[in-house]
């Protein structure tokens, strides 16, 4: 077990770690988890969707914590972003991705310090780093997300998700736990337990459509969307199961509602899909349901007290707030310099 | 901004790229200038606080060369002093726009030639940016700066759907008109609501898994290409940005993408 991450579960070999806002603290919840491994895992990966590890944030120009690796390491990143940090990397694969900044290239670490993470902007990069590291027999990576970007989240991308939060969030303990209970919300999506909405969901991406059928026995049938007339007729007929393949935002669940007649049961593939603001999804649930076919395993909640924006929030008191709404996952606070140099 | 040579280390002659600070009259000196209001008239003491607050901006020795009282409570200081910093200019890594400049014909005739047909774009002002003028100088027909917007290119099919567009309109008009590019405007804010909003533009993207088909481009007079790039866009266009340097970025990199 670590050291420092008793909660961490043997099982994940990819890690994402998302945050609730830029500057909630997940650089320093990745380097706290690249030091945690210790000897249990000596050699883990790292990789970032957008950029981390650069000495000073882009937008508010103040110092950021660079990501710290260690000798035996593998990092992805572009091979122009290497010559930004300290360590002393060996170019072990080629990606076949290009950016700016050259090539993407996974590397080892040959002797310890900082990285610059480069030049992974899609999940498909991220594929491709992580296949990468898998032939190399790297044992766990970390993903970092960029913003609070949740593409790494997606369970087709990681085993399991870590969120940062942190004061960057509020001034005022509320304000931080209740933003943090919106993203967690927003990242629980319940599964379905029905076992023909797989099925439905199926045929939902093999048509890139949406899909449907009426409850309790009716038959799958796709729609371009809710205002499609075959979807009309389902809607307007009594309850309603439907799945979609791809993004659904508030604009598609208030179609849906406006022209049921019954409840419905919506599905989407996994939380990474869904862009509901918390005032639609609440909506949407007092009459309808909202499930997910592949959920987000959420390992655990770190709180960063310090605001990169300027203010402290008492430690405990935050710790103790964000842990009353987590809902039983494990939550910590990692112990760092708020500015370092 | 013009740059006469981008070879920093001939720029000058004895310098130490690894730790330079701002020049004023030699080289090493860290001479620099600030001007700010505070709200407290002139007086001894308001120069006292203005030199203070130079102290802790970093400046050494600062001396306070002007001050004038602007009324109301208010006042007005330029200082100079010493910089204490320095920064590591070798270890400085800033992504940049790397397509070739190309003329309206050049570019017409890449697209047409190289694709075969038209591309298509897709422009908004997202969230709630009421802000066009950005975009409008880039898409609109009458252009910018003496250069025609996109709208007036034939190698390009303009759709401009205006201010406050939300993430999912934009989103299902992409998957209507079958986008190949999408041009997201914004006046990007301190309090980062903006910033979101792009970040949640390319989640969305991704989550209706159209990343790879699309090329996603943001603007507007925050927006640097390297945010751009840590937020999952293609490219970012800041101020001043000409219609011509959008659409020659828009041309080779579609050529690349078709490869």
């Amino acid at each position: 077990m670590h050291a420092t991450l008793p909660w961490m579960p043997q099982d994940v070999f990819v890690i994402a770690v998302v945050g609730c806002s830029k500057n909630a603290g997940k650089t320093t919840t990745l380097n706290a988890l690249l030091a945690g491994f210790g000897d249990d895992v000596p050699n883990p990966g790292v990789l970032s969707i957008g950029i981390d590890g650069e000495e000073v944030d882009f937008w508010l120009g103040v110092p950021k914590p660079r990501v710290e690796v260690r000798q035996g390491a593998f990092v992805a990143t572009a091979e122009g972003a290497l010559a930004a940090g300290t360590a002393l990397v060996e170019i072990c694969e080629r990606t076949g991705g290009r950016t700016l900044l050259g090539d993407l290239v996974v590397g080892r670490v040959t002797a310890p310090g900082s990285v610059l993470l480069a030049g992974i902007r899609s999940k498909d990069d991220v594929r491709a780093a992580i296949a990468a590291m898998k032939r190399l027999g790297v044992p766990r990576i970390l993903v970092d997300g960029a913003y609070q970007r949740l593409a790494a989240a997606d369970p087709e991308v990681s085993d399991g998700t870590i969120l940062a939060t942190g004061a960057v969030l509020g001034t005022t303990i509320d304000q931080v736990a209740l933003r943090t209970l919106e993203f967690l919300q927003r990242l629980r999506v319940p599964r379905s337990e029905f076992a023909d909405d797989g099925a439905l969901m199926d045929a939902a991406r093999r048509d890139n459509r949406l899909a449907m059928r009426a409850l309790p026995a009716g038959g799958i049938v796709t729609a371009d969307g809710p205002t499609d007339p075959v979807a009309v007729q389902i809607l307007g007929s009594g309850d309603a199961v439907i799945a979609i393949p791809g993004a659904i935002g508030d604009d598609l669940v208030r179609q849906c509602a406006a022209l049921s007649a019954g409840r419905i049961r919506l599905l989407a593939r996994d939380p990474t899909r869904l862009f509901l603001t918390p005032q639609e999804a609440t909506a949407f649930r007092k009459r309808h349901d909202l499930r997910v076919i592949q959920p987000i395993r959420i390992l655990g909640v770190t709180v960063n007290p310090f605001s990169v924006l300027g203010w402290t929030l008492p430690r405990e008191p935050l710790v103790a707030a964000i842990r009353a709404v987590a809902d039983g996952l494990p939550v910590v606070s990692f112990d760092v310099h708020p500015h370092p140099t | 901004m013009t740059t006469r040579d981008d070879s920093p280390a001939r720029a000058v002659s004895g310098l130490d790229l690894h730790a330079v600070g701002p020049y004023g009259d030699t080289l090493g000196d860290g001479i620099v200038q600030v001007s700010f209001s505070l709200p407290v008239p002139a007086g001894p003491e308001a120069r006292e606080a203005a030199r203070r607050l130079a102290v802790q901006m970093g400046l050494n020795e600062p001396q306070v060369y002007h001050e004038a009282d602007l009324g109301y409570g208010f006042s007005f200081w330029i200082l100079y002093g010493k910089c204490r910093h320095h920064v590591d200019v070798t270890r400085i890594v800033v992504p940049k726009i790397d397509t070739a400049p190309l003329s309206f014909e050049e570019i017409n005739a890449l697209v047409l030639e190289k694709a075969g047909r038209r591309l298509r774009i897709v422009g908004a002002c997202t969230g709630t940016d009421a802000h066009t003028v950005g975009i409008d100088a880039i898409l609109n027909m009458k252009g910018f700066a003496g250069e025609y917007g996109l709208e007036r290119y034939p190698a390009f099919e303009v759709i401009n759907l205006g201010s406050q567009v939300s993430n999912a309109t934009l989103l299902s008009k992409v998957r209507e008109t079958g986008a190949d590019a999408v041009l997201v405007s914004q006046v990007v804010t301190q309090k980062d609501v903006h910033l979101s909003n792009l970040a949640e533009w390319v989640d969305m993207v991704e989550a209706d898994g159209l990343r790879q088909d699309l090329l996603l481009l943001c603007g507007g007079p925050r927006i640097t290409h390297e945010v751009a790039l840590e937020l999952g866009f293609d490219a970012g266009f800041g101020a001043g940005t000409t219609p011509r340097q959008v659409a020659a970025w828009l041309a080779q990199k579609w050529v690349q993408h078709l490869r």
